[in-house]
């Protein structure tokens, strides 16, 4: 490597690493409890456990639920159902009106199979904010919806130039070193410079699927919006000059059609005709998705006429929306049982520990450019070899 | 015999510098998508061994006595 190129990488990583690390140790440390979401959302709930009933106990005609809703909110609108492949429930969202901010929608929560109405979920900006809301949102967005996901998206991205970066480092650095040398008899610098180097080289792999997939998570909004604009918008062109679906057919009728068309794929949630939010004016969108671990990531919409409840479409995701599904679990750590949360987590760890050390490293040896250290590097080495022979 | 300040370690190989990271990171990239990919059961405990390998060769090297000289 010559000296000009060198000293480009260097910049490069330090420049990178330095305006990214504040907030990768916000994304760090908040995505420590995240791994166990499930676990700790189950911890905090003060639900009472369902109704104990035979495993194969039929579920509530899904209409039901819809009627109920009605019943108690006729002067809103019901934005979709949720239906729980985990648990027996079904979750309906309701919003004050069409154009509703997210944070007004506030849910029903039924029993799937007695129909029972079990909670009232209130809007999230009623609601005191809860451990893993605050945690998912420092983690996400810090607070700033689609523009603070877009920044945090960017420190990803940085995080990942980071990584290579460093990578193209570790080699001059390394190159009198066998690997995993931590000179732990030197100055606390070159051990934490060893240790640096040590464990961001090992877990480099999980460092770039993590980042990279974060960034696309953080893309997920205009992502959507875009299939929207493109795929969707071609689909319901011959509906372009109809008005809104008013007189909406059966849920159910419509959710036993795609189990039909569709027999294999499990049905997950139905979304409401929208003339706002991802969707579609005239259509029930029924979302469904495969039985087996990665199949299950991927969701195929069936668009199903809301008035007429005929089949209008099946529409398979374009590339960037699948890229975006796979992208979840390998972003999450949540589809190889605990072991693999718990792996997740040690590996958090020891990301943190390399952004804390880099900053330490920066900190302590800002003064000295990039061959300085290198020439300082060998000359330490040579001074071992010469020492322990 | 002692080595001499004047006589240079040779510089590694591209291969001697990258040859276990590449290693461990094929290993993790295997374990990240065999728990994915694969129909649960072995492909879990696959998956759980390929990423437990790496953390483990860092407790390796983070908790072995200091032993700064390089071998020539």
């Amino acid at each position: 490597m010559t000296s000009r190129s060198l000293r480009i990488w260097s910049l490069t990583h330090k420049w990178t690493s330095l305006a990214c690390t504040i907030f990768l140790l916000i994304i760090c440390i908040t995505g420590l409890p995240l791994v166990f979401r499930e676990e700790i959302a189950d911890l905090l709930s003060d639900d009472p456990p369902y109704a104990v009933l035979p495993a194969d106990a039929p579920r509530e005609n899904l209409d039901h639920f819809v009627e109920k809703a009605r019943a108690r909110y006729p002067s809103e609108i019901i934005r979709s159902i949720f239906i729980d492949d985990d648990e027996p429930k079904v979750v309906v969202a309701i919003a004050p009106t069409p154009d509703a901010l997210p944070k007004l929608v506030h849910w029903m929560r039924f029993d799937a199979r007695t129909g029972d109405l079990l909670k009232e979920i209130p809007p999230t900006s009623q609601r005191p904010l809860g451990f893993l809301t605050l945690m998912l949102r420092l983690h996400m967005d810090l607070f700033a919806d689609l523009p603070g996901a877009l920044f945090m998206g960017f420190m990803g991205l940085l995080f990942v130039t980071a990584i290579v970066s460093g990578v193209v480092l570790y080699a001059p650095f390394m190159r009198k070193l066998d690997f995993g040398t931590v000179r732990s008899d030197k100055p606390r610098r070159v051990k934490w410079l060893d240790l640096h180097n040590l464990l961001g080289v090992v877990t480099l792999a999980w460092g770039l699927v993590v980042g990279t997939t974060g960034v696309m998570n953080e893309l997920s909004k205009p992502l959507f919006g875009l299939w929207q604009g493109t795929d969707v918008a071609a689909m319901l062109k011959t509906y372009h000059d109809k008005p809104m679906a008013e007189h909406l057919s059966s849920v159910q009728a419509a959710f036993e059609k795609v189990q039909e068309t569709l027999p294999g794929k499990v049905i997950t949630g139905i979304t409401f005709p929208t003339a706002t939010n991802i969707g579609s004016p005239h259509h029930y969108v029924i979302w469904t998705k495969g039985d087996q671990p990665l199949t299950s990531r991927l969701f195929t919409p069936v668009l199903i006429d809301a008035e007429t409840g005929a089949l209008t479409a099946v529409a398979d995701l374009p590339w960037y929306l699948r890229a975006l599904e796979v992208s979840r679990p390998l972003h999450f750590g949540d589809y190889g049982g605990m072991p693999l949360k718990i792996i997740w987590c040690v590996l958090d760890l020891i990301t943190i520990t390399v952004l804390g050390s880099g900053l330490y490293l920066w900190a302590a040896r800002r003064r000295s450019p990039v061959e300085a250290r290198l020439v300082e590097q060998d000359a330490v080495t040579f001074a071992a070899a010469e020492a322990a022979e | 015999m002692r080595p001499v300040m004047s006589a240079p370690l040779p510089n590694k190989s591209l291969l001697g510098i990258f040859g276990v990271p590449i290693l461990l990171s094929a290993l993790i990239l295997f374990g990240l998508l065999s728990a994915l990919i694969g129909q649960g059961g072995v492909w879990f405990w696959l998956s759980w061994i390929a990423l437990i390998v790496p953390i483990g060769v860092i407790l390796w090297f983070v908790a072995r006595p200091a032993k700064s000289h390089p071998k020539a």
